[in-house]
């Protein structure tokens, strides 16, 4: 891919990898920062050229390994931007003409929701102006902050804001919430499948879920190594735990992928089939 | 985890080992290979084992790099490492000194004959969307093939003419003082007034954060250039 013709440049600057290629019709190019990434592999596992390397997450996110969680061959890559409308965590992002594929709507994407009802957030302590902020705390992205206390339809009540580029849709929020304010639609349904007899408990699973839905209970010295449990609630279905898993004893079963169909073009039925099939 | 997995290494310093086997007892591959002694029996397909008061490596393919073994010694003996082959690091250089074809070449080529262009204006010279001409200038801007050459500003809106010279640095830095226009306060001020309609409509939760935060006069010079190109 060294033709003059396709233009190509590929250039790895810190945290951030960013190639483009550029044709007569266009430009699409490809930036992929590393401290977004969780390694969770659904790029690797999407990716219809194979150019995605999965690296060995569970040393590089106990920080034993200094290095990105996925390494993308740029001579493979045809930069059709899979891999960034399946990223659940923006850490890829490839831009056709300078348009962003995701939300585009050229392209099928993931249907995730986040509603936020604002007359039903209400504070801990009103006559004693104690706010509320389970969901910030909860969070296990901090996605959310205390936006403060605002004066709406002459009662006090307080805000939050959320920030887009970090939450993963998870519901950590919405089951915290004492007021249920929070409704959140997640891309995924599905179940995680622990085999248990092939567990052996090193606990990587449960240091790579970006959600923290892998738990390991506790048990006593004199008791067998305890086994992982994955809490299907706030389980989004990323397959960190699969791929990290030293003796392949975790199975994501991803049963329903919700996602928009986009406009009809060349590439819509071939999307759908890599949607459908991770 | 077979396949498709990047290069990385396992080693032991075998001068900080002491050979007490905790690495051996967590490894979850081990473990898998003999159940009932914990990674300490005979097992045939065994990452590592201690040998002669040291622990050796047995076959390095068996790893899958989780770092639990790291984690469990208590003498810092095992290293992870990931391995870049030298090789793919010469190809990255080469193929980032490649010479810029298509529109990239394009652009070049008419900045250098013009001198200095604008984003906007070098959009219309090649009939292309500005979008494309940011995404392009800026890329030539990152390999130092182009450079901010002057400043222009209307008041609102700020944006750069871009020449293939660097521009001499003092004079550029006398003309970027003379170049921003300090906002008056009294003119904001009547601004704000003439724009509490559209505010009114805005998101109450939106504005009480850009006041805290101290964003609300950007976020007012925003809405000023979205109703002048209204």
């Amino acid at each position: 891919m060294q033709d003059d013709e396709l233009g190509y440049i590929l250039r790895v600057k810190g945290d951030e990898t960013f190639f483009r290629r550029e044709s007569a019709r266009e430009t699409r190019e490809l930036s992929y920062t590393a401290s977004s990434c969780t390694g969770c592999g659904l790029c690797y596992e999407a990716c219809p050229v194979k150019a995605i390397k999965l690296g060995p997450t569970g040393g590089i996110v106990r920080g034993f390994i200094d290095a990105p969680y996925i390494e993308i061959d740029p001579e493979r890559c045809v930069l059709c931007g899979v891999c960034s409308a399946v990223c659940m965590f923006n850490a890829i992002d490839v831009r056709v003409d300078g348009v962003s594929v995701r939300g585009n709507p050229e392209f099928p994407n993931f249907l995730r929701a986040f509603i936020f009802n604002q007359d039903r957030c209400r504070m801990k302590d009103e006559e004693h102006q104690i706010p509320c902020d389970d969901c910030r705390r909860a969070c296990p992205r901090e996605a959310i902050t205390f936006a403060g206390i605002v004066e709406r339809g002459g009662k006090k009540v307080n805000t939050i804001m959320r920030d887009e580029s970090r939450c993963v849709f998870c519901s950590t929020c919405a089951r915290v919430c004492p007021a249920q304010a929070i409704v959140v639609e997640k891309v995924f349904e599905g179940e995680v499948v622990v085999d248990h007899d092939t567990c052996t408990g090193c606990g990587s699973c449960v240091d790579i879920c970006p959600t923290r839905a892998m738990q390991m209970p506790r048990s006593q010295a004199w008791e067998k190594p305890a086994k992982v449990q994955s809490d299907p609630e706030v389980c989004i279905y990323c397959g960190a735990c699969e791929h990290v898993c030293p003796v392949n004893a975790i199975e994501v079963r991803r049963n329903k992928v919700n996602y928009s169909r986009g406009e009809e073009r060349s590439w819509t039925k071939t999307w759908e089939k890599i949607f459908r099939e991770l | 985890m077979s396949c498709d997995i990047m290069e990385f290494k396992l080693e032991i310093d075998r001068d900080a080992c002491q050979g007490c086997g905790n690495c051996i007892v967590v490894c979850p591959v081990n473990a898998l290979s003999d159940a009932v002694a914990g990674g300490c029996g005979d097992g045939e397909e065994k990452n590592f084992g201690v040998k002669a008061g040291g622990v050796e490596i047995y076959d390095p393919d068996f790893c899958t790099g989780c770092g639990t073994c790291v984690r469990a010694c208590g003498y810092g003996a095992i290293e992870l490492r990931a391995e870049v082959p030298e090789e793919s690091r010469e190809e990255r250089v080469k193929i980032d000194a490649l010479p810029p074809s298509g529109d990239r070449a394009e652009v070049l080529k008419l900045v250098e004959r013009e001198g200095a262009l604008s984003i906007e204006e070098i959009a219309r010279r090649l009939e292309i969307s500005p979008a494309k001409a940011a995404s392009i200038v800026l890329a030539l801007k990152n390999e130092n093939r182009l450079f901010e050459y002057e400043k222009h500003t209307d008041g609102i809106r700020e944006w750069y003419t871009y020449s293939t010279r660097p521009a001499p640095k003092k004079e550029e830095r006398a003309e970027e003082k003379a170049a921003v226009v300090r906002v008056d306060p009294e003119k904001a001020r009547q601004v704000r007034q003439s724009l509490s309609a559209t505010l009114d409509s805005m998101d109450v939760v939106k504005i009480r954060f850009l006041i805290e935060t101290g964003k609300l006069d950007k976020a007012i010079e925003e809405l000023v250039s979205r109703v002048k190109e209204e």
